[in-house]
């Protein structure tokens, strides 16, 4: 793995020397923008935990640019609450260009990596308020973000297909509190994209995502998903939105039985007058293979039902609602409502926001 | 769109019945042989005949494997509140996120000195340095609430105090501040107890107290 890393270090040097040769001294085109994210809950009852109280989820900074002629570049920072208290953190800093090579864009750099659905998107851009179980678990409360090096090829065919490989340092995946540690297979992914359109006016963007790495302790991971989004317009409103994402992940520690978990997440919306949208979204997830330690299968399943009103007056600014019931089954227990509670969001957004993913 | 839609609305009501079609009772087997249950929970005993069951109890020394698992997915993270009393130079080590031979987990190993209750994390031949969890008296009964964060690596563990009110911000140990830490995370989702000379009279499992 070795390999790799210098790989990565020769490609940052490339992209360097390249770039140095074609560079102007005129660099301005500077994009900024901030997005703040304000959420509640209330009416929880739970027996595990109890409600969040209001707090800035997220305040974000974002900053874009090109360097010059060949290279594009940008930096985003953001504040999250933990333990009571905002912690300032690095989500983007990135040099890419799509000038190097035709039909491609080369991204090197931090920032989230380029997979799935939800996790290529902005928290404060998601069309609902929380993520679903599928996302956080397999992925994060928010995404995964780390040092990576990833190559986009839009492919020039009648239909149009883009093919996304990537890899990224790796040393920690998901939630971390420290610096990792080297793993031994680095974090790599790869994504498959294509549109095409559909009757009415509208059109259906779908992926096959696939992410893979092996940690220091040897424990191997696979995750393999389908996204897609479909809209409908209807002169300037998205008369129907739909998103849904369907991941399957493979999780082997040595000297145990793999661990298969699937989960998925289906939300339609549908314009009810100029400014409001209704939607809901059902989530499933299930872990495959659990059993006892007597060796005895046991059946599980959770689900969450998240009916959500949204009130967008512009694209600066949501006001959203929702409401969101837990259900559980595990073993020969009968499915209960394990959570519910009510859940409000506000959003809003400074200055210039980049174009958003289809 | 009206197809899309119609596959919208049904896809809800599919996952939205997930549960339900999943919740056939799955072919119950006995599920205590060889072993007791300590108020729900379920020990099956490993080779450990000095080790007795009763009234909801477990004495003696030796070894006990919960039958159910810790939690459903290995990275992960749980919390089991136990009650216990130990003779003097006795111990219960508490594996979690382990393998069902008990092995390739955290262990959590609370000893005692006397009236002093100390806390060492084990990993095979490999022990950490003690930590005295201060107001504790180990020659009574001892109640702790303990958080396993096996979806950290190292494992992220909090132990409180189970006497008294519960404070989320005063653990008795927080392994992430604490020089005091396992060195590693349990490779599966299975979890016992180890006794020496000690009795344990409650464990219940929960969601972790404290959120990450």
């Amino acid at each position: 793995m070795k390999i790799l890393y210098r790989a990565l270090l020769i490609s940052f040097v490339f992209l360097f020397l390249a770039g140095s040769q074609m560079a102007t001294a005129d660099s301005g085109g500077l994009s900024t923008f901030v997005a703040v994210d304000l959420v509640g809950e209330a009416f929880v009852r739970s027996r595990e935990t109890s409600s969040k109280e209001a707090q800035i989820r997220g305040a974000e900074v974002f900053f874009a640019a090109p360097i010059d002629p060949v290279f594009d570049g940008t930096l985003g920072i953001a504040a999250h609450p933990e333990g009571g208290v905002s912690h300032f953190e690095l989500h983007e800093a990135t040099i890419s260009s799509s000038k190097l090579l035709p039909y491609t864009q080369i991204r090197l750099g931090q920032g989230f990596l380029s997979i799935g659905k939800l996790n290529r998107v902005h928290q404060h851009d998601w069309p609902f308020i929380e993520a679903p179980k599928v996302h956080t678990s397999f992925f994060d409360s928010e995404g995964v973000n780390d040092v990576l090096l990833e190559g986009t090829v839009n492919t020039p065919t009648e239909l149009p297909l883009e093919f996304t490989l990537g890899v990224a340092k790796g040393w920690v995946y998901g939630h971390a509190h420290n610096e990792g540690k080297r793993p031994l297979v680095p974090t790599h992914y790869t994504r498959v994209q294509s549109f095409f359109e559909l009757p009415g006016g509208g059109g259906l963007q779908f992926a096959g995502n696939y992410l893979g790495r092996t940690d220091s302790n040897a424990r191997r991971t696979r995750l393999m998903g389908l996204d897609i989004t479909a809209k409908w317009r209807e002169g300037r409103a998205l008369a129907f939105f739909l998103q849904s994402e369907i991941w399957l992940r493979q999780v082997k520690n040595p000297g145990v039985d793999r661990e298969d978990t699937i989960g998925l997440y289906v939300f339609p919306q549908f314009n009810v007058t100029e400014n409001v949208d209704f939607g809901i979204r059902g989530d499933a997830y299930s872990v495959l293979s659990s059993k006892d330690a007597l060796g005895n299968k046991i059946e599980n399943a959770s689900s969450e039902i998240v009916p959500t009103v949204t009130y967008k007056p512009s694209e600066f600014s949501t006001f959203r609602l929702a409401y969101s019931w837990q259900l559980e089954q595990r073993g020969d227990e009968v499915t209960r409502v394990a959570d519910s509670r009510l859940q409000a969001q506000i959003t809003f957004i400074l200055g210039s926001h980049p174009s958003h993913d289809f | 769109m009206k197809l899309v839609s119609i596959f919208g609305i049904l896809a809800i009501l599919v996952i939205s019945l997930f549960p339900a079609a999943c919740s056939k009772p799955s072919e119950s087997k006995s599920d205590c042989i060889e072993g007791g249950k300590v108020g729900v929970v379920c020990f099956k005993s490993l080779n450990s005949p000095a080790l007795s069951f009763s009234s909801g109890t477990i004495n003696g020394t030796g070894s006990a494997l919960a039958v159910g698992e810790l939690a459903t997915e290995t990275s992960s993270g749980k919390n089991i509140s136990v009650a216990f009393s130990l003779s003097d130079a006795g111990s219960l080590t508490l594996k979690t996120f382990s393998k069902p031979d008990l092995s390739g987990g955290v262990d959590i190993k609370l000893s005692r000195a006397g009236t002093k209750l100390e806390l060492k994390f084990v990993k095979g031949a490999t022990e950490s340095s003690a930590k005295e969890l201060v107001g504790i008296d180990a020659s009574s009964e001892v109640k702790l609430i303990v958080d396993v964060h096996n979806d950290e690596d190292p494992a992220h563990i909090l132990v409180w105090n189970g006497s008294g009110t519960f404070a989320l911000e005063t653990p008795l140990l927080n392994s992430e501040d604490d020089d005091v830490k396992p060195s590693g995370q349990g490779s599966d989702k299975y979890w016992g107890v180890t006794l020496a000379n000690a009795k344990l009279t409650q464990a219940v499992l929960s969601e972790p107290k404290k959120e990450d």
